[in-house]
């Protein structure tokens, strides 16, 4: 079977061209987009967007040029904060608990690190406060202050707290600190200290530090012209590809102009992917697109004990993007496509294929036929589905929205009565149930664009195992899948499925359109951020990892639309 | 001297009789003028997903009686003992044409998706002049955290996070107050910490408005730091304390409250947790609402498309995912009406219980009595996904009434008609006309919520 295209796609694909020629001239979005804007909260408590965030069916829309980001501030993620406070203290916080703030919003993108969603409400600046004082009591301890400010211990005055703010508030503050900046902070120390002692000014002096939207918020707002400066560089650079403040080492580069070129931005880039922080803010990525931590805490009645199934589940997941993305530089085609998983002693028993001992995960070919790449894996299969079925509806939507970046409306209000006389009312199979449901009036034209990739994946029950029938009865996996604009996917079971998808340009360029949406932290509502270099990724010439390191070279990471 | 300064100096003079701290008595006399009756009124709202199963929800018997058990297992039996203070509002559709789960948004704004309403608890809590607290048993699932899905509560335009930990919670409700059973290991802040917070909390809100400064003419910049600077005016004001001071009488000390207690160490996040943070919420509540730290109140019971399981410690046992499993099945429901009673039970264990006692702040009359709990859902019946009042169908029984579940407990501080009854509108009458009678109960006059003009249900009154 092959997929099938109909007269409506080419009006769309022309209407989507003059679209890309809009963003192409103007640097505006393709017409037709929807977006996440709720208007312009003013208010105290809470975190919504403001601004524009862009939507699935954004991103994965291509351009003839890049295009950039509004000028803009972006909160630290819970992640970014936390490893900010340990590399700069690290002595100091070398058994600390974390931060206290809580989970980070959700993007409609389903990411957690969306400029225009990461807000201070009441609560989050509570928790900041918290962290802040938890950790400043921590660095003022006498074991630390004597390693970090051994002025303390004696004359313990102004200049001692001076020294204090020049040795760690450029580090926090990502640039040189001003003379106006440091006079305040001091003057506060001293005014604290008057009234206690000069350890308490210090902790109440660094509360403020750490909570100062200096250090929450990352500049990216770039002169008049619209360029960033060699320190908002430094950050851009610290934060999205090592995850952490930039190193004493990359502020100096910033001091001297070392950053002006795309080759040395490339360089930094491609250093810091490299260091374990660096690698872990791309892991994120995919644990974010993939949601493959989903399965964690789910409850399966097939299997009493499924926790630590799960947990290795996860860890054959991350072990493949691993292996995927960052050992073999290889593109969205072997994350669909690959013949091979990982299994430890666990899977290997429960999967009923492979051999490994302990806890280690062996590479292991899959068995023919039994699925192949990231949706073959039980992370996926079982974290779609419930506890005693499978929901082709879940793995259908995760197929539509993450693979094809389409987006997912809401179910329509009313939902029309089910009138059972029109399905027989019992089934054989789960397929066979969803499908005599969904076949009925209003519910199909939205089911019909997604539940046959669900359909196609069948063969794997609800615990994410291959199955050869369900219940003795035989599994149909042919399926289509027809999309609203006229595209249609029709598909003879799983194999078919994945080598069609793996092939389609769309599934590319989501991908490639997520991620680059992900870098630039949602991009301040602008997509087509990086062209030439989501160019590059659909055309084979570069993999997952080397397209992430090669956005440090598209225009807005440098600039800005002002 | 107006009757209404008298009416406080009187009942601030009151509580200081009953020995209460004069930062509460103070607070109490603000809760004797909200009420046009005079009475100290409190509201709690609380919001559970998914519907409810009609046919075992229903209080309309046959004969069209009011009668807590008249359909199946009648959800709301556990307030039979109660009876007499509950008012089930029956025939409410969602207003402005919000429906389905996403109908959440409108529960609290009455407005669709939220438009750019605040939600009704934030709308009183301005009126009276106190602050709306905002609390959660939302364990939330890793991958997805705080959306869209969970979207209630909206204050000055932004959709508020709850607070899940029972134990930030009760230090936000009970500021300023000694611990129940003082520890000598943790001793009371200084005033100079206090003074100390607040400095810093001052330093920081003078950097975001410069920050502010640099960005202006960005308008998205400059809403976030507008964002900013409210939250820290907030975090300073609650440094500062509107309670301040240990409080005394029924709240001489933070009311022991060993629900809450039991949630310090464990992660309110996690799914198995569940049942001990909704007993610690509501019993938080509950004291909060007695002692009078906290006057309007919501509760976040998990949110749309929550798969949480019921089979949690401490619940009802039932192996199924709330959403899908339960919400979902068709008829006959009984674990559906099982899960969504074992919440009613919840709320009258830790919440009605407690409030059921002589009111500190109006020795006439029960807490309960001077209270409005109200309880709503963002749709009708779980199956349909309907948030209309009317006929609907039910796969496997065919065609029933249902509405938007609209239940309010308590008094109203003598604004509500005596009696329990059902209180029958016209099908689909707009719940945001309930939003309103609420509003009016606690002593605040609205005449629109969300983009449309209100009513109020005026059968609820006396």
């Amino acid at each position: 079977m092959r997929r099938a295209t109909y007269l409506l796609t080419s009006v769309l694909a022309l209407s989507s061209l003059l679209a890309a020629c809009d963003a192409a001239t103007g640097g505006s979005i393709p017409r037709g987009r929807k977006t996440g804007d709720t208007g312009n909260p003013t208010g105290p408590n809470g975190e919504t967007p403001v601004g524009q965030t862009v939507t699935p069916d954004d991103v994965k829309a291509r351009c003839e040029e890049s295009t950039l980001s509004p000028p803009g501030l972006r909160r630290l993620t819970r992640a970014e904060y936390a490893n900010t406070l340990r590399d700069t203290f690290p002595a100091a916080l070398n058994s600390w608990g974390g931060t206290k703030l809580g989970p980070d919003p959700l993007s409609p993108l389903k990411f957690t690190n969306d400029g225009n969603v990461l807000l201070v409400g009441t609560q989050t600046a509570k928790e900041i406060f918290k962290t802040a004082k938890e950790v400043a009591e921590l660095v003022v301890t006498p074991a630390s202050l004597g390693e970090v400010l051994p002025c303390a211990t004696g004359a313990a005055d102004r200049a001692c707290a001076e020294t204090f703010v020049n040795a760690f508030v450029p580090r926090l503050y990502r640039r040189p600190i001003t003379d106006e900046e440091r006079n305040e902070l001091v003057d506060y120390q001293r005014s604290v200290a008057d009234r206690s002692d000069f350890v308490t000014g210090l902790k109440w002096m660094l509360v403020t530090i750490l909570q100062s939207p200096q250090v929450l918020y990352r500049s990216e707002l770039g002169n008049q012209n619209g360029e960033l400066d060699q320190f908002e560089i430094a950050t851009e650079l610290a934060y999205t590809y090592g995850g952490t403040t930039p190193s004493l080492d990359l502020l100096r580069k910033a001091e001297q102009g070392e950053l002006a070129s795309t080759d040395a931005i490339i360089n930094e880039a491609r250093a810091l992917q490299a260091t374990p922080l660096g690698t872990e803010a791309l892991r994120n990525f995919f644990k974010e697109w993939a949601l493959y931590e989903r399965v964690l805490g789910t409850k399966k009645d097939k299997a009493a004990e499924f926790g630590p199934i799960a947990e290795s589940m996860v860890q054959e997941t991350k072990r493949f993007i691993e292996e995927v993305v960052f050992n073999t530089n290889g593109n969205v085609k072997e994350l669909l496509n690959a013949n091979y998983t990982f299994v430890d002693a666990n899977l290997a028993t429960f999967y009923n294929f492979g051999t490994a001992s302990g806890t280690s995960l062996v590479k292991t070919e899959r068995p023919a036929n039994w699925g192949r790449g990231i949706l073959a894996q039980a992370s996926f299969l079982a974290g779609t589905s419930h506890p005693n079925h499978t929901s082709p509806i879940f793995r259908g939507l995760m197929v539509f929205s993450r693979l094809l970046c389409r987006n997912i409306e809401p179910p329509p209000g009313n939902i029309p009565t089910i009138d059972m006389a029109d399905s027989k009312g019992s089934y054989n199979t789960t397929r066979e149930k969803y499908e005599s449901l969904h076949l009925q009036k209003s519910c199909q034209s939205c089911h019909s664009e997604f539940d046959g990739f669900g359909y196609a994946l069948e063969h794997f029950d609800e615990t994410g195992r291959y199955r050869e029938n369900e219940n003795g009865y035989p599994l149909d996996t042919a399926a289509t899948a027809a999309l609203s604009d006229g595209t249609s996917f029709e598909f003879d079971g799983f194999e078919d499925m994945v080598a069609q998808l793996s092939e389609d340009e769309t599934v590319t360029n989501c991908v490639s359109g997520l991620l680059a949406a992900y870098a630039f932290g949602g991009g301040g509502g602008k997509a087509c951020l990086a062209e030439q270099q989501r160019a590059a990724l659909a055309n084979g010439e570069i993999g997952l990892r080397e397209y992430f390191i090669k956005l440090a070279e598209a225009p807005t990471f440098t600039r800005r639309q002002r | 001297m107006s009757s209404l300064h008298r009416l406080q100096r009187r009942t601030f003079l009151a509580a200081l009789g009953l020995g209460i701290a004069a930062p509460l008595a103070l607070k109490m006399s603000k809760l004797a003028i909200a009420q046009p009756s005079g009475r100290p009124a409190r509201l709690f709202m609380m919001f559970i997903p998914h519907g409810l199963p009609w046919e075992h929800f229903d209080v309309k018997t046959s004969g069209g009686g009011f009668d807590l058990k008249a359909n199946g297992l009648g959800v709301l039996a556990p307030l039979e003992p109660w009876k007499q203070h509950v008012h089930f509002v029956r025939g409410v559709g969602m207003a402005d044409g919000a429906s389905n789960h996403g109908a959440i948004r409108a529960c609290l704004t009455g407005a669709n998706d939220g438009g750019n309403a605040d939600s009704i608890d934030y709308v009183i809590a301005k009126g009276l002049g106190v602050k709306a607290h905002v609390l959660g048993a939302i364990p939330y699932r890793k991958t997805e955290g705080f959306g869209v899905d969970s979207h209630l509560v909206r204050h000055g335009g932004a959709w508020v996070r709850a607070l899940e930990n029972p134990i930030d919670a009760a230090d936000e409700l009970f500021e300023g107050s000694a611990p129940s059973t003082p520890s000598p290991e943790t001793p009371s802040a200084s005033t100079n910490e206090a003074e100390f917070q607040n400095e810093a909390i001052s330093l920081t809100e003078r950097q975001v408005e410069r920050l502010r400064k640099q960005v202006n003419g960005l308008t998205a910049e400059e809403t976030k730091l507008k964002v900013h600077l409210e939250a820290l005016a907030n975090l300073k004001t609650g440094n500062t304390g509107s309670g301040g001071g240990p409080i005394r009488t029924s709240c001489t000390a933070r009311p022991a409250m060993p629900a809450v207690d039991a949630t310090a160490g464990i992660d309110p996040l996690d799914e198995a947790q569940f049942g001990k943070i909704l007993d610690a919420q509501l019993e938080l509540a509950a004291n909060a609402m007695v002692c009078g730290t906290g006057q309007v109140i919501t509760l976040q019971t998990l949110w749309v498309n929550s798969n949480t399981r019921f089979d949690f410690p401490g619940g009802p046992n039932i192996p199924k995912e709330h959403h899908i499993g339960l919400s979902h099945s068709g008829a006959p429901r009984p674990d559906y009406g099982r899960a969504q009673q074992w919440i009613i039970e919840r709320v009258v264990e830790k919440m009605v219980k407690v409030l059921d006692q002589p009111d500190p702040a109006d020795a006439g009359h029960t807490v309960l009595e001077n209270s409005v709990i109200y309880i709503t859902s963002e749709v009708s019946d779980g199956q349909d996904h309907n948030s209309k009042g009317g006929m609907g169908w039910l796969v496997g029984s065919g065609e029933m009434y249902q509405a938007l579940p609209q239940v309010i407990i308590g008094g109203g501080a003598g604004a509500f008609k005596p009696g329990g009854r059902i209180v029958q509108v016209q099908d689909n009458r707009q719940h945001s006309d309930v939003l309103a009678s609420l509003a009016k109960a606690m002593g605040v006059s609205v005449s629109s919520i969300g983009p449309n003009s209100v009513s109020v249900v005026e059968e609820l009154f006396a």
